[in-house]
């Protein structure tokens, strides 16, 4: 029972996590929102009792961790239900665990290379067109990260609701290749060519890879299909 | 006509479902408490979120081999919006195939010298 006398922002942290409880599936949420919100209201607590209040950032950090893969993970076992491919027969798949954290482990790598990538493209782009400041500079460089990397992991992800295949892709590069043009021309701080051709190469590379990447799932996708048929 | 699980039907078994087997192999226990008992089990280093945890209940529920229970082992100590679980026949002989198959592997890392004497001693003094 929530006493009268906790802190504030434990309460707050409270509705915080009854919020992040949302991105669960409504199925899920109903069968064990209740409980898990009772689960992190407890621990919260006897962490702040225990470690003190500093403790709860690092509570806090594999919270937000353990939500991020779960709730993933079990909007992922939904979609399958879906599909109407059968669910996991297993208790816990370890290899379904892994490849999910394998999948969020490599956002994370390719995030880290494309700051990379960008810190290059950046200085390349500043010799060229001179000081941009940095309040315009971060939404510049998020809203390229969006847009070159965004598509790479949405195509394959398309092409298994087989909303799309990898002909369809190929027969549509023109468009893909103009539209890359015209987010270049949005994204970039000078309008000369160079600085569009810096954000829409990338753009166009990483589509012809996703293309390659649709190709190579797409005979599985069917595959399956026909089995479950 | 389907064959009935058997243990083996679901081995390995990941570590997050092996310890929450092994908390309820002493008693019913409700969430939190599952928590805590698998974070002492491991001395911290395995710290389930209620994510993961609620997560693989809901699998380990629908492989029976753990359930809901209807009796409340202390309802005046206890919140009584929690629910409590307990392992099931299945749960149990599929944490023993699991535990026997975890030391049959520990023998083999052991034969081959992978284990140190400091390792061994401390495993068996439970540290």
């Amino acid at each position: 029972m929530r006493s009268p006398t906790e802190p504030r922002w434990l309460r707050w942290l409270s509705c915080i996590y009854g919020l992040m409880l949302r991105a669960y599936p409504s199925v899920f949420r109903e069968e064990y929102g209740r409980e898990m919100a009772l689960v992190f209201d407890s621990h919260a607590r006897d962490v702040m009792q225990k470690s003190g209040s500093l403790a709860l950032v690092p509570f806090m950090l594999r919270i937000v961790w353990d939500w991020l893969t779960t709730a993933l993970h079990e909007r992922d076992q939904i979609e399958t239900i879906r599909n109407g491919n059968p669910p996991r027969r297993t208790p816990d798949s370890a290899i379904q665990e892994e490849t999910m954290q394998a999948r969020i482990r490599r956002i994370y790598v390719l995030t880290v290379v494309a700051v990379a990538l960008f810190v290059v493209l950046r200085s390349t782009v500043l010799a060229r067109s001179g000081s941009i400041p940095l309040p315009m500079l971060i939404p510049i460089v998020l809203l390229a990260l969006a847009a070159i990397f965004g598509p790479l992991g949405v195509r394959p992800r398309l092409a298994k609701m087989r909303l799309v295949t990898a002909g369809f892709l190929w027969r549509n590069i023109k468009y893909a290749f103009l539209i890359s043009l015209i987010i270049a021309a949005v994204l970039t701080p000078k309008g000369d060519l160079w600085n569009q051709a810096v954000f829409a190469a990338p753009m166009v590379g990483l589509y012809l890879v996703s293309i390659l990447i649709v190709w190579i799932v797409q005979p599985k996708l069917q595959a399956t299909n026909e089995a479950d048929r | 006509m389907t064959r009935a699980r058997t243990p083996q039907d679901l081995l390995p078994l990941t570590p997050a479902v092996f310890h929450i087997l092994l908390a309820l192999s002493e008693g019913e226990r409700h969430g939190y408490a599952i928590m805590q008992e698998v974070a002492g089990d491991t001395g911290g280093s395995l710290q389930l979120g209620p994510g993961t945890l609620y997560g693989c209940l809901k699998r380990m529920r629908s492989a029976r081999l753990v359930e809901e229970s209807d009796e409340r082992p202390d309802p005046d100590l206890d919140d009584e919006r929690r629910r409590y679980y307990r392992i099931t026949d299945l749960g149990a002989r599929t944490l023993r195939a699991e535990a026997e198959r975890l030391a049959n592997a520990v023998s083999a890392a052991r034969a081959k010298r992978l284990l140190s004497r400091k390792s061994i001693a401390a495993a068996g003094t439970g540290r």
